[in-house]
């Protein structure tokens, strides 16, 4: 089912060039239809840059907005682990972060762990 | 720690103590790339045009064995970051490479610390971490995880946020930054930043200094 989203846009593109070349429709019809093939795979292709962004900044965002308070965040590929301070490491902080991360995560489990303070070595 | 000059050729080993000249601090060696260049961190060589210097024990006599020829900027968020955040919630960029390049003198040659290839690898979580560095030393561990973002206290309640990198179960301790980490099939990357603790460790990933110093991948 890989290549589905493809075969159509190719289908939809080829049937209105020879739709074109036939003079069944318009140049502007047949503009459409190109327009309309090459968008769904366009489409296929945003949806899968989403997932990336998704897995690239989400980990991102939760350390940036909690970043008084979060040591790091490790992103697996079930289940994201957010290491709080120590200090911080109380029921409403936890359950913020938690709640926070399970928005940006969604189908993860998302598990708050007690951290340490990182620093350069 | 190494520093043979028996011959003409200066020898030196990845993960052996280097620092600027005349710079109050000390880290480690980074790996090798080809025969000309070597990597530290950023914060322990971060002056292009500085020379570096090799040294055989901690706080000893030093040798000059090469220059800073390019570096990382830390990256902060620019007016436009925050307006995209703002209105789209695109989260702020982040650092991914702490990282220094140095041009090697002529006279000098860097061993590998470890007899692995010398090819950037994929990071990826279980692969075994062969790590040296000036204060522990070499361990051994493995990668506890490749995908971490991480809040690193910079002191004075500046907090820098690194992401994409790696964390290592290997003992990671003050001094240990630029060294070397290897694992069987080529190299992981430098060692940058450790927990209070010092039970483990964080990596910069080889593949993405690479690609920020615009290296040719082997």
């Amino acid at each position: 089912m890989t290549w589905v989203t493809e075969l159509i846009a190719g289908l939809l593109v080829a049937g209105a060039l020879v739709l074109l070349g036939l003079g069944r429709i318009s140049f502007d019809q047949a503009l459409s239809i190109i327009t309309l093939g090459i968008g769904l795979v366009a489409g296929k292709q945003m949806a899968r840059m989403d997932k990336y962004l998704e897995r690239r900044y989400s980990g991102l965002a939760v350390a940036r907005k909690f970043r008084g308070k979060v040591s790091w965040v490790s992103v697996e590929e079930g289940k994201v682990v957010v290491y709080v301070l120590p200090e911080f490491f109380e029921a409403a902080t936890v359950e913020a972060i938690a709640r926070y991360a399970s928005e940006l995560f969604p189908g993860r489990s998302v598990e708050v762990a007690k951290g340490e303070r990182v620093r350069l070595v | 720690m190494s520093g043979s000059g028996s011959s003409s050729v200066y020898t030196v080993i990845e993960g052996d103590i280097v620092t600027e000249k005349g710079a109050n601090w000390e880290g480690s060696l980074g790996f090798r790339w080809g025969e000309n260049y070597a990597v530290s961190n950023k914060h322990v060589l971060p002056d292009v045009g500085a020379r570096v210097v090799h040294r055989t024990e901690p706080w000893k006599d030093s040798r000059e064995i090469g220059t800073v020829v390019k570096t990382v900027k830390w990256r902060n968020p620019t007016l436009w970051d925050w307006i995209l955040y703002i209105f789209t919630g695109r989260p702020m960029p982040a650092n991914k490479v702490d990282a220094s390049l140095i041009r090697l003198d002529q006279d000098v040659a860097v061993q590998k610390a470890f007899p692995t290839p010398s090819n950037a690898v994929v990071v990826r979580r279980g692969m075994k971490v062969y790590k040296r560095g000036r204060t522990t030393g070499v361990t051994t561990g493995y990668v506890v995880n490749d995908n971490v973002t991480v809040n690193v206290d910079m002191g004075n309640g500046k907090i820098l946020v690194f992401t994409d990198v790696y964390q290592m179960s290997n003992e990671t301790k003050a001094g240990d930054s630029g060294g070397v980490c290897r694992t069987d099939e080529g190299i992981l990357g430098i060692t940058f930043a450790g927990p209070e603790s010092g039970a483990y460790g964080f990596g910069i990933k080889a593949t993405n200094i690479v690609r920020e110093f615009g290296l040719e991948q082997k």
